[in-house]
């Protein structure tokens, strides 16, 4: 099945017909598609953490309606029966670590299939193929997840939504508060299984180089509504609307901007270093050996 | 030059029974009114090291001092009065109800009487910007706003050593410069010294030493340049590596030579415009 997930009209208001009401969302129109590596990016308070939780019904739309797979969502949607949601669309919430609570590795990543009616066996099963899949050896499993460094709590966490099998894998901040090599690994991680496991990848960060490295579409919210979304290369076009909206910009297009007052001039704006380094090497005298045998 | 910080032979050792000591027989000194970030990967001994400079941990060898002050179970309030500590995550370092009575409890355990107390956390407040905040909920600020609280906290009691643990890795970029820019001003006016412990390429290059760990020793001491000329090696050294060298090593792959030593990115723009010009 398509897990395609699609937005229509979408608002939500908390607290709604009270004096503490308040719009986080109104009005989005989106689309998700299967198979996609899609970042949401905007400012804390913009509404991203809202959205992902219409993400997988964990809570349903005041106003429009969101489609997830084959099932759509409205504001009078019945609560019941939307577990089989939450398997598809797996969310890593920030901080995932925080949630880790059983004695041994392997229960708590078992706890969430043995829920959905996963024998004891096979549950475990599942937990040891997903330890392997974030990177952790069978000796993990019978460790306390409390006695692991922070970045492996994390991946025992992940591998704990990774064990529902769900299609899409949400993922709020994966790489907040970890060292650049924890960054870098986990970055490969999750790349690794949306090329593999064709996982869908919705991934909401402040890096834009990691948007420009990994993502094929952006989605760019500001209070509460959808401001811009394209690929990379269109979000990223018009430098000077992100650092008006203080968003940050991909490190190599800003610095091509900078080689541009210059004078060099770029068919096409670079995102990534390796883009960067295509666009330079096009005017710039090669090492004259290196640049002969070069069969590029 | 004032030497305000000053570790011989430093070691120590979570436990007695521990193969491997957190630290290993570690020596240097550092001047007043420097800026030093120390980096490494996670496990390196970083806080270890940290916490031993105000006493929080007691190394098993050696000797610390900070100013005149040895540090003994004598002198060790007095040291921690000296030295401000911001840890990494702001939510696990409020106690007070309000952002004002957060930044006066340190000044409460002090016993400072009730009329400078309200100067001291006035002021301090002031000078992180947070003065408008001060009647508000600490739960309520985001995540920027409640480490430059917990500065506050910390200016509020005069320290002259002031240590960050890794006190932006939580905030999202905005809440990162807003806590850089207030510990530049802090320093500039009220000459203090700084010890960042960071995995954050810019707050690193805002030091003007750079002390590298790794497994417990001291393995490289220098400026930002030499440090920062180390290309993909930092990572390795828990920093990511500095954005013209990975344009660098991309444009070395493509057969172009490029520089050895450490260039910034407006150096890094120059050489390669002065390079396109001689085709």
């Amino acid at each position: 099945m398509a897990m395609d997930i699609q937005f229509e009209k979408v608002s939500y208001t908390y607290q709604p017909k009270t004096p503490f009401q308040q719009k986080a969302l109104y009005d989005i129109d989106l689309k998700i598609k299967d198979g996609s590596y899609t970042a949401i990016v905007g400012h804390t308070g913009s509404g991203k953490s809202t959205l992902l939780q219409h993400l997988n019904a964990l809570v349903k739309p005041t106003e429009g309606m969101v489609r997830i797979g084959d099932r759509k969502i409205f504001p009078e949607t019945n609560n019941k029966n939307l577990k089989t949601i939450r398997k598809e669309v797996g969310i890593v919430f920030q901080f995932p670590e925080a949630q880790l609570f059983e004695e041994t590795v392997a229960k708590d990543i078992a706890f969430g299939p043995k829920n959905f009616g996963v024998s004891e066996e096979e549950a475990f099963q599942l937990a040891k193929e997903k330890l392997a899949l974030v990177g952790l050896d069978d000796s993990y499993l019978e460790r306390s997840p409390f006695e692991l460094s922070g970045g492996q709590m994390r991946r025992v966490a992940i591998a704990g939504v990774l064990a529902l099998e769900p299609s899409v894998l949400v993922l709020d901040e994966p790489t907040a508060g970890l060292d650049p090599s924890g960054r870098k690994e986990m970055m490969a991680m999750f790349q690794r299984l949306h090329k593999e496991k064709k996982l869908t990848i919705v991934l909401v960060t402040h890096l834009m180089d990691d948007v420009a490295d990994y993502a094929d579409y952006v989605l760019v919210l500001e209070k509460g509504h959808v401001v811009k979304q394209g690929t990379p290369d269109v979000v990223f076009q018009d430098i000077d609307w992100l650092k008006e909206k203080q968003l940050g910009v991909p490190t190599a297009a800003a610095f091509a901007r900078k080689l541009s007052a210059k004078g060099f001039y770029f068919e096409k704006q670079p995102l990534t270093p390796e883009a960067l380094a295509d666009e330079i090497v096009k005017v710039l005298p090669r090492a004259k050996k290196a640049g002969d045998k070069d069969d590029e | 030059m004032t030497i305000i910080i000053d570790l011989e032979h430093i070691s120590y050792k979570y436990q007695s029974i521990d193969e491997q000591s957190a630290l290993k027989d570690i020596s240097f000194s550092i001047e007043k009114g420097d800026w030093v970030a120390i980096i490494g990967h996670n496990g390196s001994g970083k806080s270890t090291l940290a916490k031993t400079i105000n006493g929080l941990l007691l190394p098993e060898n050696g000797k610390v001092k900070v100013g005149e002050y040895l540090l003994d179970e004598k002198n060790v309030w007095t040291i921690r009065q000296m030295v401000g500590m911001v840890f990494q995550n702001p939510d696990n370092q409020f106690v007070g109800s309000t952002v004002e009575d957060d930044v006066a409890f340190g000044l409460e355990n002090q016993g400072i009487p009730r009329e400078e107390m309200v100067e001291r956390v006035h002021s301090a407040l002031e000078k992180v910007k947070m003065s408008e905040f001060a009647k508000r909920e600490p739960a309520r600020l985001s995540g920027g706003q409640k480490q430059r609280v917990a500065i506050a906290g910390i200016v509020a009691l005069r320290p002259d050593i002031i240590i960050l643990d890794e006190a932006t890795s939580m905030l999202d970029p905005q809440g990162r410069k807003e806590v850089l820019a207030t510990i530049q001003e802090l320093k500039k006016k009220e000459n203090l010294t700084v010890i960042s412990i960071t995995h954050d390429i810019d707050e690193a290059a805002n030091a003007n030493r750079i002390l590298v760990m790794k497994e417990g020793e001291l393995i490289h001491d220098g400026t930002p340049q030499t440090i920062f000329s180390y290309g993909q090696e930092l990572t390795a050294l828990g920093l990511d590596v500095p954005f013209p060298e990975k344009l660098k090593s991309a444009l070395k792959k493509r057969g172009v030579e490029v520089p050895k030593e450490y260039m910034t990115e407006e150096g890094m723009v120059e050489w390669l415009w002065t390079s396109s010009l001689k085709k």
